[in-house]
């Protein structure tokens, strides 16, 4: 089983108790988690993210997890850190967070961005939320309205994109856009507080859903539940901890 | 492990979908995660400040499903403090068989209006479960904060006194309860933060922490947040359903 959604570093606002890979594959393994695709959580509030994506570089690059680079498209550096990590970090993917971070999916450099990750075939992570927004008290997360998440989707069928921890209630707003996209996917971390989390969403929409936790900011075995106990066609449950679809 | 969920309810009068009227989820909790009893109170969400009536039909409901499911599910009162029969109601209720008393928005829980009510949970020794919660975006109407639990818990040293929801955020609450012995604390309806539940056991130990759904929102951040932390299962058991058995009284029933 693959987290394709998870973070070490320190976070700004209070201690998550696992902070390097180290204890980030202990967390894993006892969950059965054999792999992981990870970003920085330093990168998410540092202004020059050069520093901590390095940091993350060095931590993980003798480790089987893979670099999901976070970065804000407003940083004028923002495409020269994105291509010295593909030239020089293999990175998997890219992550944003623009709710967290205070800006729009319509802004103009992050179509500068998204075109970098087309021509190198990279996912584009959007995080919706970070920690519970009605605890955020020195950020306030304003994740994408509706319209706002549908126009990206839409306008980005050669992207491939990943929504990490979406809400039920966005996840039904975008659902037309996302299953008109050929290769957009949500992740496991937003899949909570409310009945039928994973077995009541459509067959399409279980298409989509991959295995990721948000770890350490979310609980880990809370998304790994789901799948135990849910009843969730068995092949289904294998392209979602594998993200047969995704990679 | 046995599971008692200490933080459940059923809805009143709600439109919308059948999950959020709380039948269905605890069903779902029952046979999807174990969950043996539940500690219920039924609350109508858009009545923030519920008169007479609509707290006795509050109640009657949990009574209904108490009498359905007498072994699955023990009713915890829900009260208004600013009623004039606030008494009257626990009263009738206690003769029914309920465990406990559930305050929600409708006062602050260091409110005047909540020393009769605390005075005769003492006689009672019974628990009262208080919302509590801390935002940074909004308030729900007259909603406690850790701060009115403190002041509570130092007013009453008796009352055996639930604090929910890890208090809202549990990096504000737990540091200004932590020295209250009188003061247990559930981790319901949050969004299932990896590092809270960490962080609430080394504010107060495993044997004032309670598992709770707050349903009809899912078992499983909740469940999952107790299952993460690196304790013995002897610790672990305590938060799932001892603390639970020995707070209500269980080997009495």
């Amino acid at each position: 089983m693959i987290d394709f959604n998870c973070f070490i570093g320190t976070w700004a606002f209070y201690p998550t108790f696992v902070e390097t890979i180290d204890q980030l594959k202990a967390l894993h393994a006892k969950n059965g988690i054999t792999g992981g695709y990870v970003s920085s959580l330093k990168s998410v509030t540092y202004r020059d993210y050069f520093f901590s994506e390095e940091e993350l570089h060095e931590a993980i690059k003798d480790t089987n997890y893979r670099h999901v680079m976070t970065v804000d498209p407003r940083f004028p550096a923002c495409l020269d850190i994105v291509k010295h990590g593909i030239e020089n970090w293999d990175i998997a993917a890219v992550r944003i967070v623009p709710g967290f971070q205070g800006y729009k999916l319509t802004d103009t450099r992050l179509e500068d961005l998204c075109k970098v990750l087309k021509e190198h075939a990279l996912p584009l992570y959007i995080t919706l939320h970070m920690q519970d927004d009605r605890n955020c008290y020195l950020v306030q997360n304003v994740p994408p309205a509706k319209e706002e998440l549908c126009s990206f989707i839409d306008s980005h069928h050669d992207l491939k994109i990943l929504l990490c921890n979406a809400s039920m209630g966005e996840l039904e707003n975008v659902e037309k856009s996302l299953l008109a996209h050929p290769a957009c996917f949500f992740d496991m971390s937003g899949q909570r507080n409310r009945m039928g989390n994973v077995e009541y969403l459509s067959r399409p929409m279980q298409e989509r859903l991959i295995f990721g936790t948000m770890a350490p900011i979310l609980s880990t075995r809370a998304a790994c539940l789901h799948l135990e106990v849910e009843d969730i066609a068995p092949e289904i449950v294998e392209r979602i901890k594998t993200g047969a679809d995704f990679v | 492990m046995k599971i008692y969920d200490a933080h459940a309810h059923l809805m009143l009068d709600l439109p919308g979908e059948p999950w959020y009227h709380g039948r269905p989820q605890l069903k779902r909790g029952e046979e999807l995660y174990g969950i043996e009893k539940y500690y219920i109170s039924t609350i109508d969400g858009p009545a923030l400040w519920p008169d007479e009536d609509c707290i006795g039909r509050c109640n009657d409901m949990t009574y209904d499903f108490m009498c359905e499911r007498p072994e699955l599910v023990r009713g915890m009162a829900y009260l208004n403090c600013r009623n004039a029969n606030t008494l009257d109601e626990l009263k009738k209720r206690v003769d029914q068989g309920f465990v406990g008393v559930k305050l929600w928005v409708s006062q602050l829980c260091d409110d005047p209006c909540v020393d009769p009510l605390a005075e005769a949970l003492i006689e009672l020794d019974m628990p009262v479960l208080l919302h509590v919660f801390y935002k940074s975006n909004s308030v729900y109407g007259d909603e406690s904060r850790a701060n009115h639990v403190r002041n509570l818990a130092d007013r009453y040293p008796d009352l055996k006194i639930i604090m929910a929801h890890l208090g809202g955020d549990v990096y504000h609450a737990m540091r200004v309860i932590k020295d209250c012995p009188n003061v247990y604390v559930d981790n319901s309806g949050s969004r299932g933060g990896g590092p809270d539940m960490r962080f609430a056991y080394d504010m107060v130990g495993a044997d004032r922490l309670l598992f709770g759904s707050d349903c009809p929102i899912d078992a499983a951040p909740a469940l999952g947040q107790i299952l993460d932390l690196d304790i013995s299962d002897e610790e672990k058991e305590k938060m799932l359903w001892k603390n639970a058995h020995k707070l209500f009284k269980e080997d009495m029933r």
